[in-house]
């Protein structure tokens, strides 16, 4: 329109809006008819002349209103105006905003919610300001600007980074791992530069680190955390301001932020990249409680499926000590791509995963009786260091040594939260070296923590690290308690516990011995204590295979248990009674007494603990003894669902279920599943126990004859060789558990046709187990078959008519005794084929017609089937080895 | 326009400080006007924040009623002379006009979101803020009549700036604008059907 139709259309409007409403119509028509888009202007204007006031008005008040009602877009602050709101966080807000003179390009502006206090800290953002304005980096959205907005709050100005978080980038561009991983380590390039020039960035998230379209990384706010931190309330302003899912434990603590606070936030979102998840689950948590966790807890990558090395990457970026990670980002950087490169990695597993002090409260829930032990022997040790205490410093070291107490034992006792053995063996490590410094002028306490930290050990499975502590705490006892005292005993029982959990039975049972003669006298002979040494020295007499005295034991313990009052009896005598009874091969009593002394135990202890799960496991193997294959698997999974989910990674009782699931699946024929659980448990034992344990050893025996079977007979033959080693250097001579590696290595041999080597360990089997077991015991058949086959093996065709008679006698015990799907038969089934024995269907029997013809196999041919023993003698020697609750008790001591 | 120049911080000058000002506009001295602009605009810009931050009741909130306020915060409650009040309302009314209208602009630039930053939450989800999104339209589409109004009859726009954004009566508008208040009534009635119209609120025949 222009101004002179608008005058035109003033004038109009002047003479129709003075005429009365009703001649108006005449007019405009009238006007219509010469003017047609003059009167259509007109009666526009007309027609909206009676609203237009309160239109207007309305419509201004509301954009006033707009103001009181809304995001701070459309403010000023500074010389900028708010356009468009970014992303708010905790405690500020960020927009993009216009410079309002200028050059009016576009900005980024983060406003804080609080206030600062003025001139002083203005003066202090413009220190912060000349620093950060020299960080000049492609990869770093520049600070443009600071300042405080009229009303005092401060704000920083970046420049505006076209980008994504690097989160949603990954996402969105679909990167697999390696191109995230190089990313990141794209990432850390910059990170590294930043600290070079001494700038640390103490805030990296994702949404701090975006991403242009050209794929490149550019971080934002970098320092910007610390000039918003106030001085003098910097505790207070970082735990407000931080992000805590990111900030690192030291921030948190209020500690001192170094360049190692940024290595953990990377570990923190590279974490994020790699698995979509944080290491820590903190989400809707109070802060108190997401502190603690990010303080205390190891990162949880359950379920993430992360390459090994990737994960220790990120463990030793996540560590909670500063000092304790990588040296410096790009270290970090480094280990990312020896990872993408296949090479090793530098980054090793934690072994000092906290500090002792963040442990202090960390299993609290956990009510086990050790909780309660602890609890009363760090009461006691406090009081008594008190009692001696006439000065500030003995004072000191009475407060020093309940906090070395609660350190050492509350968080690193498997059975108060099983699991992070290592850790928890790190930690005992430290914890035992620094008794003899700090303690050494307190013997009577220093023995008693000497004692509880042995125990750990033992429950850890680490006997040699408990031996030697053991043996420092009795030696210390009997000198400061001459002659009899619950303590010594106490001690005694203690260290020859883990002497028989180690294998070594023979230093185990004099001490066993004295500790029952030294509680009989001093204590009431049903005593709970004279009880349970009674019940060890009956299992290591078990273990040294003397079941005879080791039963009349058990019996006596088993009575004496009874007289206890309820709450104080333990079904523990009737456990080790019936694992006796599985060893002799009477299994149907056998899984009568433990059905019925598992369920007392589950009372007891739950249906979750770990000892309850110990006991399954020995019901399951008086089942498989009864060829009760499904309820025995049945057992044996509950066991390690129970094991496996209070443990995190290894740990013997986990090692002994996984054994026990192999071995029944083995002795059913179900080679291809037994294969890796046994595999497993084996590497597991290795890891965990000495290099002769008996346990490893049952775990190769069985593994050996499984792989023998399925035709691996020289990787068989090595591992047979072994465990029989092992067998022998750590059992007396002549235990039943060693017959078991001798009948399968003699069998691998035999298959092999090293007749000789086989012979003279036939024979030493046979003599073991006839001295040992009931004659009518099948295994004593099979030892006598496997004999009978080396003998026929090493003579000449037909020139063995004793080994015949062996073999023929063997066959018919173990058909009657047997399912024929048990590998004794399995094994003899498979001899039959190779060696054409009598009852096969080779050509060389028809021939002969006569069994005692029978000529022997000298073929190189691959024997893969061998006649084989039973598993049940080495399984349960390997339980209750590795199981020291349910078999070996320590007392109340 | 006028714009206040640089930070924002300026301390509020001492009332008779204002008052000189006034006084020395009025009798022509341009410069006055200069120093008086960023007093304004900072006083009425405060004001507008404390509203943001929720200090004050929205019903409260009439521009007018801001305008009222920052006049007497400014040059105090004993008014010096009624001219220079009306020349402070004058001042204040433009200042007024850009200051809302600036947040309406921005508010319906929030709401576009988009580009490659992320905005945090969908404002368009969020009833309250679409209708506030709604009456930021109206008010930018009103601002951008006013100065297509401007454009044809600078006076007529002036007009309804000082009485709708400063809060000044008919009367007081013809005084300042030294018109005769018939001249006025008349004029400002049809900047306002025109502005109706333009904003498209009024019922349109043909475009022009």
């Amino acid at each position: 329109m222009t101004p002179e139709r608008f005058r035109r259309l003033e004038a109009a409007f002047g003479d129709l809006a003075a005429q009365p409403p009703g001649e108006r119509a005449a007019a405009l028509a009238a006007l219509a008819a010469a003017e047609p888009d003059l009167a259509a202007d007109l009666a526009a204007l007309l027609a909206a002349d009676a609203d237009a006031t309160s239109v207007i008005e309305a419509t201004v008040a509301a954009g006033a209103r707009l103001l009181a009602t809304g995001p701070e877009v459309g403010r000023r602050v500074g010389p900028y105006l708010l356009e468009r709101e970014l992303g708010r966080g905790g405690t500020s807000t960020v927009y993009l905003a216009r410079r309002v003179e200028g050059d009016g390009g576009a900005v980024a502006l983060k406003l804080l919610d609080r206030r600062g206090n003025g001139a002083e800290a203005l003066r202090r953002f413009e220190n912060e300001r000349r620093i950060l304005a020299a960080l000049e980096h492609p990869g770093i959205a520049r600070l443009l600007d600071v300042g405080l907005a009229e009303d005092g709050r401060p704000f920083v100005v970046l420049e505006v980074v076209e980008g994504l978080p690097i989160d949603v980038s990954c996402e969105a561009r679909g990167l697999d791992l390696p191109a995230r991983i190089r990313l990141f380590c794209d990432v850390c390039a910059v990170v590294h530069a930043a600290h070079q020039r001494l700038v640390v960035h103490r805030d990296l998230k994702p949404s701090n680190v975006l991403v242009t379209a050209a794929g490149a990384p550019k971080l934002l706010d970098f320092g910007i955390a610390r000039l918003l931190d106030e001085e003098g309330e910097r505790t207070a302003t970082m735990l407000v301001q931080l992000t805590p899912a990111y900030a690192s434990p030291e921030q948190l603590a209020g500690g001192p932020v170094t360049t190692a606070t940024d290595v953990y936030s990377l570990g923190v979102l590279l974490t994020e990249l790699a698995t979509g998840r944080r290491p820590f689950r903190t989400e809707g948590l109070p802060p108190a409680e997401v502190e603690r966790i990010v303080r205390q807890e190891p990162p949880n990558f359950t379920g993430a499926r992360l390459p090994p090395d990737l994960e220790t990457i990120l463990r030793m970026a996540l560590r909670k000590e500063p000092e304790r990670r990588y040296g410096s980002v790009a270290q970090l950087a480094e280990d990312l791509g020896r990872f993408l490169d296949g090479r090793p990695v530098a980054a090793r597993p934690d072994t000092w995963a906290y500090r002792t002090g963040t442990f202090v409260r960390r299993h609290r829930w956990s009510v086990a009786a050790a909780g309660a032990f602890v609890a009363l022997l760090v009461a006691f040790a406090a009081a008594s260091a008190v009692q001696s205490a006439r000065i500030a410093r003995e004072r000191d070291r009475a407060e020093r040594v309940s906090s070395l107490l609660v350190e050492l034992f509350e968080q690193s006792d498997p059975n108060e939260r099983r699991g992070s053995s290592v850790t928890a063996r790190e930690i005992l490590d430290r914890g035992a070296a620094r008794l003899a410094s700090e303690l050494g002028d307190e013997p009577e306490t220093r023995a008693d923590l000497e004692e509880t930290i042995g125990r750990v050990y033992q429950n850890l499975g680490l006997y040699k690290s408990a031996a030697p502590l053991l043996e420092r705490s009795l030696a210390t006892r009997r000198r400061l308690f001459p002659g009899d005292h619950l303590k010594v005993a106490s001690s005694l029982n203690r260290l020859a516990v883990v002497r028989a959990l180690a294998g070594d039975y023979a230093r185990a049972e004099p001490l066993f011995r004295e500790a029952l003669s030294m509680r009989e006298r001093l204590l009431a002979r049903d005593d709970a204590d004279v009880v349970a040494s009674v019940n060890n020295l009956a299992l290591v007499l078990h273990d040294e295979g003397d079941y005879e005295a080791a039963e009349t034991l058990y019996r006596r313990a088993v009575t004496l248990d009874s007289h206890l009052p309820l709450d104080e009896r333990d079904p523990v005598a009737e456990i080790n009674l019936g694992l006796l009874l599985v060893d002799r091969g009477e299994h149907q009593a056998a899984a009568r007494m433990l059905g019925s002394a598992v369920e007392r135990v589950r009372a007891r202890v739950g249906g979750e603990s770990p000892v309850f799960a110990e006991d399954l496991g020995y019901l399951g193997l008086a089942l498989q003894g009864l060829a009760r294959y499904r309820e025995a698997e049945r057992l044996f999974r509950r066991a390690i669902a129970i094991d496996g989910k209070v443990q995190e990674g290894e740990h013997v009782d986990l090692a002994r279920d996984l054994h026990l699931l192999g071995s029944l699946l083995y002795e059913r024929g179900d080679l291809a599943a037994a294969e890796p659980l046994l595999e497993r448990a084996a590497s597991m034992r290795e890891r965990l126990l000495a290099p002769d344990h008996p346990e490893l050893a049952a775990t190769r025996e069985r593994w050996a004859r499984l792989l023998a079977e399925r035709g691996a007979g020289e990787r068989a033959a090595a591992l047979a060789e072994r465990s029989l080693a092992a067998f022998r250097g750590s059992l007396p001579r002549g235990h039943p558990s060693s017959a078991e590696a001798l009948v399968t290595l003699a069998e691998i041999r035999i298959a092999a046709s090293q007749c000789a080597g086989a012979l003279p360990l036939a024979r030493e089997a046979v003599a073991i187990r006839a001295a040992r077991l009931a004659p009518a015991d099948w295994r004593v058949a099979e030892a006598r078959g496997v004999l009978g086959a080396a003998v026929v093996c090493s003579a000449a065709p037909g020139g063995a008519p004793e080994g015949e008679r062996l073999r023929a006698e063997s066959r018919a015990r173990l058909s009657a005794a047997l399912p024929p799907t048990h590998p004794a038969l399995r094994w003899l089934a498979a001899r039959d084929r190779s060696g054409r024995s009598p009852g096969a269907s080779g050509a060389a029997d028809q021939k002969s017609g006569n069994a005692s013809k029978i000529p022997h196999s000298t073929s190189g041919s691959p024997i893969t089937l061998m006649p084989s023993k039973p598993p049940f003698s080495v399984s349960t020697l390997s339980l209750r080895l590795i199981a020291p609750k349910a078999g070996l008790t320590s007392g109340s001591s | 326009m006028n714009r206040p120049s640089e930070s924002e911080v300026p301390a509020v000058a001492p009332q008779g400080e204002v008052t000189q000002l006034l006084a020395a506009w009025r009798r022509g001295d341009r410069s006055a006007l200069d120093r008086l602009v960023p007093q304004v605009y900072g006083e009425l810009r405060r004001l507008a924040d404390r509203a943001l931050r929720g200090e004050r009741a929205a019903h409260t909130l009439q521009p007018t009623a801001l305008v009222h306020e920052a006049y007497l915060k400014l040059a105090g409650a004993k008014s010096p002379r009624w001219q220079d009040r009306l020349h402070f309302f004058a001042v204040a009314a433009q200042l007024m006009r850009r200051i809302l209208v600036d947040h309406a602009r921005a508010r319906k630039a929030a709401k576009r979101g988009g580009g490659a930053l992320l905005v945090p939450f969908d404002e368009e989800h969020d009833p309250v803020e679409r209708s506030a999104i709604e009456r930021a339209t109206e008010l930018v589409a009103l601002d951008d009549a006013l100065s297509a109004l401007a454009a044809l009859d600078p006076r007529k726009a002036r007009i309804l700036e000082l009485h709708h954004f400063g809060g000044l009566s008919i009367a007081e508008t013809a005084e300042v604008l030294e018109l005769s208040t018939s001249t006025i009534g008349l004029e400002a009635r049809l900047a306002r059907a025109w502005l109706l119209v333009e904003m498209g609120r009024g019922v349109r025949g043909d475009a022009p």
